[in-house]
């Protein structure tokens, strides 16, 4: 836990803006450097930096242990259940085109954004995961 | 192909050695691990030069149908080799973090003696 | 028989690698501990039912693509399963399940709760790697899917620090070692792209026999080979695995010394027969020396540390080291018995060898450790255990009636054909070695006395007996009964070495 006012206003006014940048990244994956993984890291990095700011007990109560377990599992989910209902609309796995029959071009870019959310999802968490493992938090 | 011209690939395999050489030369376990992401790195830096081609623009889609553009194929392949680069260290800090937590020391040489000492009492 | 699940036969291949990833993803929701067990039963069983059935088709219709999200090979990735595929995979999938159940005692006694967490998962996540790799037919999927079975499998290894701290090292070790092939493979995978511009590897066949620079082309067949040696075990880049295999939960060796190595000599297969050009379907220039001197010495070195090790595990270890080096013989001479011999030997030694180490593991289960000094007597106190450890030692001799004897058989008629007797007396000289081994076992298990503090009777749990039993027992059935199994293999190796341009 850091003891310093400077380094906590500062850090506190700026995790916010990580988080939105991570989001923007994700959305912006498709017409720019981005995509999941690394908006999955953003978005871990701004909890890491209040974990380091605020104490990892701090940030357990923000994200407690069964939330990020349930959000790891649940990226893997939307990934694989976009997949499968691909799938079931009788295409191979993960072809988005059969999602929208009248407008395959769109149906492709919403699965890709599912796929991409899901990836974004699971990275976040396992990151998180890796860092309070390291940290030594117990749950 | 002048030696300047080659320059990413001097660079690339230079990192590749330095990274072979720390996991090699190196006894602590974090330092092994970094050569090891070191080595990695520099495969990264050679997939990337593959792709490029001299004066192209970044591969993302312009509506100017003159542009060349670098191949994004091999930079594709590194994004996803990142992440495995990532899980790799990942895994081995928590193995590291193991060692310690039952050895005492993130020495390898110290570790082995531990584990020689363990085998034959009074070595 | 399986005829249910024929609506979803084109989609067998990616159903393969899907159940137990989904598997692997629900578990930590359904819990640890026996639910989870029971979750990864289920999963494995529904994954041998779907490998069973993609065996069977394949044997209808030949081999099978399938191109994943709509996008044709060689643009995108696609899945390629042919015979050799499916039958690793059935093997992969069915000796999985068979250590699963058994998996569910040894893991209660070698993992404390606390510390089991998201056990299953990993577990699942390992065989759902191993799988992907059998199945991929583009290079760079399999290098993505072999890191996944890596990591995962660095992570159980890990596990064992409950029962020895070792494990810890071992693991790192291994760790080290095999991100370092992987990282190899890597690096000629991106040569191979460079040289040909594409990834997916029946194109990549196409376009290397077109002809191009030598030098990249041989460079990246060297650092593949490097790459695989190491993780394949293959002498002399052998020695993270006794340390890994001696260490780790016993039920997580099992499921490796059947597994893992394996996938790793289908690779080598896969590359060197059906991506890089070949000469008439032998192996080019210096390649098959250099496999043959590395197999014969995995061969030698391996029989000959096994019967000097303290425990039977690691005995076990060395053994396997052994095995790996008849197999790599048989791959590298390209002569279509030998390489028969060499695929019955994968099916057969994941059998037996799997049997083996979940065999050491009941004796770990039941007294704590292997080692021989403990086993004085054994024969009397675990009959059924003893008995089976014999028969799979003999399976490694490769005595008349184990399944060992048949894959031996082919390859020393092999190795005849194609004019190789010193090779074939290598084998033969191996398999005295194995004797020596295997005797070191029965004569400290049958021939000395019970010592006063041993207990006399030990039970044997027979929720691990009857799956140890199984695969034992299916070596010996498979030892008298081989025809079937013969002919798949025979078919396989000659669409391997018949590929050729």
């Amino acid at each position: 836990m850091s003891e310093s006012v400077v380094l906590r206003t500062i850090g506190g006014m700026l995790i916010p803006y990580i988080l939105v940048y991570g989001i923007y990244v994700q959305m912006h994956g498709e017409v720019g450097p981005g995509g999941g993984f690394q908006a999955g890291v953003l978005v871990a990095a701004a909890f890491i930096l209040h974990s380091l700011l605020f104490g990892p007990t701090g940030t357990m109560r923000l994200l407690p242990r069964w939330f990020i377990d349930l959000s790891m599992s649940l990226g893997v989910l939307l990934y694989i259940g976009t997949g499968v209902v691909c799938l079931l609309q009788g295409g191979y796995f993960l072809e988005y085109s059969v999602l929208d029959r009248t407008d395959p071009a769109a149906a492709e870019a919403l699965g890709i954004t599912l796929v991409e959310a899901g990836v974004g999802l699971t990275v976040a968490s396992v990151i998180l995961t890796i860092v309070r493992k390291v940290q030594g938090v117990s749950p | 192909m002048s030696i300047l011209g080659l320059f990413n690939h001097w660079a690339f395999v230079i990192i590749m050695m330095l990274g072979l050489y720390a996991i090699i030369a190196r006894n602590n376990m974090i330092k092994k691990i970094l050569g090891l992401a070191l080595f990695q790195t520099g495969i990264f830096l050679m997939y990337i030069t593959l792709g490029f081609k001299e004066g192209a623009a970044s591969p993302i889609l312009q509506h100017d149908p003159s542009i060349s553009y670098t191949n994004p194929l091999p930079q594709v392949l590194i994004l996803t080799a990142i992440v495995v680069s990532l899980s790799t260290m990942a895994v081995a800090l928590a193995i590291v973090i193991g060692i310690r937590e039952e050895y005492d020391s993130i020495e390898a040489d110290e570790v082995a003696h531990l584990d020689r000492q363990q085998r034959e009492p009074g070595c | 028989m399986l005829s249910f699940l024929s609506p979803w036969a084109p989609h067998f291949p990616i159903l393969l690698v899907l159940l137990p990833l989904l598997g692997a993803v629900l578990s930590p929701l359904i819990g640890r501990g026996d639910r989870g067990w029971a979750w990864a039963v289920m999963t494995m069983g529904a994954t041998t039912a779907v490998a069973m059935a993609l065996l069977l088709r394949i044997r209808e219709v030949g081999a099978v693509s399938y191109p994943l999200g709509g996008w044709q090979a060689p643009f995108g990735i696609e899945l390629y399963v042919d015979l050799l595929s499916a039958m690793i995979a059935l093997v992969v999938a069915a000796v999985g399940w068979v250590v699963t159940i058994y998996a569910r005692a040894s893991i209660r006694v070698e993992i404390p709760g606390d510390r089991l967490g998201a056990f299953w998962a990993v577990w699942l996540l390992a065989i759902t790697g191993l799988l992907g790799i059998l199945i991929s037919g583009d290079a760079f999927n399999v290098y993505v899917l072999l890191e996944i079975s890596s990591l995962t499998i660095y992570g159980l290894i890990a596990m064992g620090r409950s029962r020895d701290r070792k494990a810890l090292v071992s693991a790192f070790n291994y760790l080290i070692l095999g991100s370092i092939g992987a990282s190899f493979i890597l690096i000629a995978i991106g040569l191979l792209y460079a040289q040909t511009g594409t990834l997916n590897m029946a194109d990549l066949r196409l376009r290397l026999l077109e002809g191009g620079s030598e030098a990249t082309v041989n460079t990246a067949r060297a650092f593949l080979l490097a790459g695989l040696g190491l993780k394949m075990a293959l002498f002399p880049l052998h020695f993270w695995m006794p340390a890994a295999y001696s260490t780790a939960p016993s039920a997580v060796a099992g499921l490796l010394a059947a597994t893992a190595t394996k996938v790793g000599i289908y690779m080598a297969m896969r590359f060197l027969y059906s991506v890089f050009p070949t000469d008439q379907g032998t192996l080019t220039g210096a390649n098959a020396w250099i496999l043959c001197a590395c197999a014969g010495g995995a061969i030698l070195f391996g029989s000959a540390s096994a019967a000097r090790q303290p425990s039977l595990s690691l005995l076990l270890a060395y053994s396997s080291v052994a095995q790996v080096g008849y197999i790599v013989l048989g791959l590298a001479v390209g002569q279509i018995d030998a390489m028969t011999g060499s695929i019955l030997h994968i099916i057969f030694h994941a059998l037996m060898k799997g049997g083996l180490f979940l065999g050491a593991g009941i004796i770990i289960y039941r007294l704590g450790g292997n080692e021989f000094d403990r086993l004085a007597g054994l024969g009397r106190r675990m009959p059924w255990t003893s008995a089976a450890i014999v028969l799979g030692g003999l399976g490694m001799i490769g005595i008349p009636g184990t399944a060992g004897f048949i894959s031996k058989l082919h390859l020393l008629k092999g190795l005849f054909i194609a004019g190789q007797p010193l090779l074939a007396m290598l084998v033969l000289v191996g398999s005295v070695l194995a004797a020596i081994y295997t005797w070191r076992f029965v004569e400290v298990a049958y021939l000395r006395p019970v010592t006063d503090e041993d207990p006399v009777a030990v039970e044997e749990p027979p929720g691990m007996l009857w799956p140890m039993w199984l695969l034992i027992g299916s070596s010996v059935v498979f030892g008298l009964y081989p025809a079937t199994v013969v002919k798949l293999a025979t078919d396989a190796a000659r669409a391997l070495l018949g590929a050729t341009g």
